[in-house]
């Protein structure tokens, strides 16, 4: 989890924010509150966290920001907090993503349990994005014969193999494979197999 | 009001007379027969109920067609139960106003309309057709007075026959000695009311028994010779206000649970017991006859005759009436002598009377006022639980902060410190919420303080911004800064706000940008004026004209009490209450409330 994260708190009512904000500081999380979800959208400059938000606000509502949120591409974990216990309306919200529902007055420890983990999930969405980006650079620092090359290592087929298909020597296999392993930063075919399979799973290989 | 004393209560000291008096309410019964008491007949359980409370004694007086009408004619009667038709002739002549309209139970089922059966033997074959009764002799099964003499003359004259003079009808006050006399030949045809035999006629397994032309309506399961006209009315005259008459209506409507199911241990009713329902539309009878009448005058040539001898007939009855009034007249102007030379004490004793009704008029009023305020309350209880819920939860939260913050070992006191004086606050806040519930909801008499207008607005808008929260709703004061204070009972002016605003956020459902304008202004020298602006649907004309009136309602759910409650909250206050829609778009209820004298200006005290 690093620590620049910081809960983002929104809700309309003053005493509810401010007691919200001072539970969260108590275990040492950083805490931006904000009175409308229009402010926090205006406000909001890609800095890693989460976010706690009542559901039923003036202005633009919970539902309405979740919406806003999703097409402006926004992943940052959403908690909703409501005064309500209104189940369609947490089914609503948890369909469409919301990461946590909890209901007022809340328990302390639910609420901060629902901060962290939410915290901790995207802390490890941004980290694989970090790993992501650096697999597709080393990816694309391949020429289209490495390429080739990297493909049929993974495949497990043998230098003279990939030298038969690719109709070249198998010494120019062996110059290529060795580059590729050095450009894919793997030490072992094992390890470069696990670097491709993250990079599928997130479709950096075309 | 009819306030009758009685003879004994005059020596009573003052202290029980306020304790123990009761208004008197007359009630007139048409009724063939004369009756003494209520006891034994389909109206007993109706009295018993109405007189189930203590504040009003309901008095049934039975009377003939004649004596109701001078009775009303001279604000004898407070209300008034008679048949369809003969209410619509007193409903125009004296301007009564038709409450409820009675109901009785058929097996499962509750009727509130009526009709005629003509019944007679198979074996008389010269009777097919209704008229085909012309110069017969016909029994009239008029048990407990329960055929509409006039819808009976009406039925019988749409048919070309005239009681009398071409045909011979004979009261009988049992169903079993009518059919005996139709069985033996004494009569060829009985007309009851219909429904009335029915359950004789299925046991006795009367097979050769005919109805002369059957029909069947929607209105009640069995069959009928007369088209069906709705049930008696309860009727109040002109001058019974709206308070006495819903005090009426709530008792008697309360309905079907005890009626004549349940016959209880003490007195069982021997006789079904009638029972209430809301007032059917009676005007519908007019259209029905003047239609029927029309179309017996082209088919039949007979018909022409018949009518001209009731035009002669009319003219006798109007005759009769006239001499009915002048007798009545006399009489009364008779009773206005005696009355003067008993003058002096029986007027003090009136005027005390009178005190003492007003009194619990206003008592009457604030117990109404009272109950609505508990219904309101009801309907906005889960937007008040969500209110008391927010700084419920801002004292947990700040608390559960504070003592994770000691355990861990944080001694920022001042933080901590501060912390706790916001709980504090937010404790405040939720006592505040239950302070404004509890007087909200308190009973008792009108407290009427010199209280600021925006004052009284402010408070209610705090109290309705859950619903306007959740509706949506973009509420706008326009406040007249620095208006003189009025003399009025902050509870009551809250409760009609209340009542407005909800009614404004619920007309506006579906509307985009719901809003809400509160103004306040001075409308002249004496008055301030308070509207509530509302963005929705606005009001049909049609409504506008009812919408103060008790039991009207547009809403699903709702008594219908709310406009015509605040309506008299406003008046007691020496204001008015009016609605009218706006020009563009949704409808504006205005109220003015009278500025306190103190505050007209200098010159104008005493």
């Amino acid at each position: 989890m690093s620590n620049d994260a910081i809960v983002f708190i929104v809700d309309d009512d003053e005493a509810v924010r401010q007691s919200t904000a001072w539970l969260v500081e108590s275990i040492g999380l950083k805490v931006t509150t904000f009175t409308s979800a229009d402010e926090f959208l205006e406000n909001y400059n890609n800095e890693p966290g989460c976010i706690v938000m009542d559901v039923r606000m003036p202005g633009m509502s919970g539902l309405e920001a979740q919406e806003e949120m999703k097409n402006r591409g926004m992943s940052l974990p959403l908690i909703f907090i409501t005064g309500h216990g209104d189940v369609p309306m947490a089914v609503r919200a948890l369909k469409r993503g919301a990461f946590d529902f909890i209901e007022k007055p809340f328990n302390d420890q639910l609420l901060l349990d629902a901060v962290q983990r939410g915290l901790k999930t995207n802390s490890e969405a941004m980290e694989s994005l970090v790993q992501n980006e650096s697999i597709d650079k080393r990816i694309s620092s391949l020429t289209p014969r490495e390429h080739e090359v990297m493909m049929r290592v993974t495949e497990g087929k043998p230098n003279k193999v990939i030298a038969h298909e690719l109709n070249v020597s198998i010494k120019t296999v062996e110059v290529h494979r060795a580059r590729m392993m050095e450009k894919m930063e793997a030490s072992s075919v094992a390890q470069l197999v696990k670097t491709t399979i993250q990079a599928s799973r997130n479709n950096i290989l075309s | 009001m009819a306030v009758e004393e009685s003879r004994s209560e005059k020596k009573t000291d003052s202290q029980t007379f306020f304790q123990t008096k009761k208004l008197d309410v007359t009630i007139g019964i048409l009724s063939r027969t004369p009756r003494q008491s209520i006891k034994s007949t389909s109206w007993q359980y109706s009295f018993e109920r109405l007189n189930s409370q203590s504040r009003y004694n309901f008095i049934p007086i039975f009377l003939s067609a004649k004596e109701l009408n001078n009775a009303v004619a001279s604000d004898e009667l407070d209300f008034v139960i008679c048949d369809a038709i003969y209410y619509l002739m007193l409903e125009k002549q004296y301007g009564l106003l038709r409450l409820l309209t009675r109901s009785e139970q058929h097996s499962e089922t509750f009727i509130t309309s009526e009709g005629l059966s003509v019944y007679t033997w198979d074996k008389n074959s010269d009777i097919i057709r209704l008229k085909d009764l012309k110069d017969k002799n016909i029994g009239i099964v008029d048990i407990n007075s329960s055929i509409s003499w006039l819808f009976l003359e009406k039925f019988l004259s749409n048919h070309g026959l005239i009681s009398k003079i071409n045909i011979n009808i004979t009261p009988i006050n049992e169903i079993e000695q009518s059919l005996i006399l139709l069985q033996s030949g004494t009569f060829d045809a009985i007309i009851s009311k219909s429904g009335l035999l029915d359950k004789h006629i299925a046991a006795e397994k009367m097979e050769n028994l005919r109805l002369i032309n059957p029909r069947r309506g929607w209105q009640a399961p069995f069959l009928h010779s007369s088209v069906l006209i709705p049930e008696w009315p309860l009727s109040k005259a002109w001058y019974i206000d709206n308070k006495l008459a819903s005090k009426v209506v709530s008792l008697l409507l309360n309905r079907h649970n005890t009626a004549s199911n349940e016959p209880n241990e003490e007195n069982s009713y021997f006789l079904p017991q009638y029972s209430w329902d809301i007032a059917q539309n009676y005007n519908a009878i007019n259209e029905l006859f003047s239609l029927s009448e029309h179309i017996e005058i082209n088919t039949s040539s007979r018909a022409e005759g018949s009518s001209k001898k009731m035009q002669y007939w009319i003219s006798f009855i109007a005759i009769c009436f006239l001499v009915g009034i002048l007798i009545m007249y006399l009489r009364s102007s008779r009773d206005l002598n005696n009355r003067l030379t008993t003058s002096k004490e029986s007027l003090e004793q009136e005027i005390k009377e009178r005190q003492h009704a007003q009194e619990q008029a206003l008592t009457h009023q604030a117990e109404l006022a009272h109950v609505a305020r508990l219904s309101t309350m009801g309907e906005m209880a889960s937007g008040l639980a969500h209110e008391l819920n927010q700084p419920l939860s801002a004292i947990h939260t700040y608390v559960q902060g504070c003592i994770r913050r000691i355990n861990m070992g944080n001694t920022d006191l001042d933080a901590i410190v501060n912390a706790l004086q916001l709980t504090a606050q937010q404790a405040d806040r939720a006592g505040g919420i239950i302070r404004r519930l509890r007087s909200f909801v308190r009973k008792g008499e009108s407290h009427k303080t010199y209280s600021e207008i925006n004052q009284i607005i402010s408070e209610v808008t705090g109290f309705l911004e859950t619903q306007l929260k959740n509706k949506q709703v973009n509420l706008i004061l326009d406040l007249e800064e620095d208006l003189p204070p009025v003399l009025a009972d902050i509870i009551q002016i809250e409760q009609v706000l209340i009542n407005l605003l909800k009614n404004g956020i619920e007309s506006m459902s579906g509307i985009e940008k719901p809003s809400i304008i509160v103004s306040t202004r001075r409308s002249n020298h004496k008055y301030i004026e308070l509207c509530v602006i509302d963005s929705g649907h606005g009001i049909s004309e049609d409504k506008l004209k009812r919408i103060f009136n008790p039991f009207f309602t547009t809403k699903n759910s709702g008594m219908g009490m709310g406009l015509s409650i605040s309506s008299s909250i406003i008046e007691a206050h020496d204001g008015k209450l009016y609605a009218e829609n706006n020009t563009e778009q949704g409808a504006r209820f205005c109220l003015t409330l009278p500025i306190s004298e103190e505050h007209l200006g200098s010159n104008n005290n005493e």
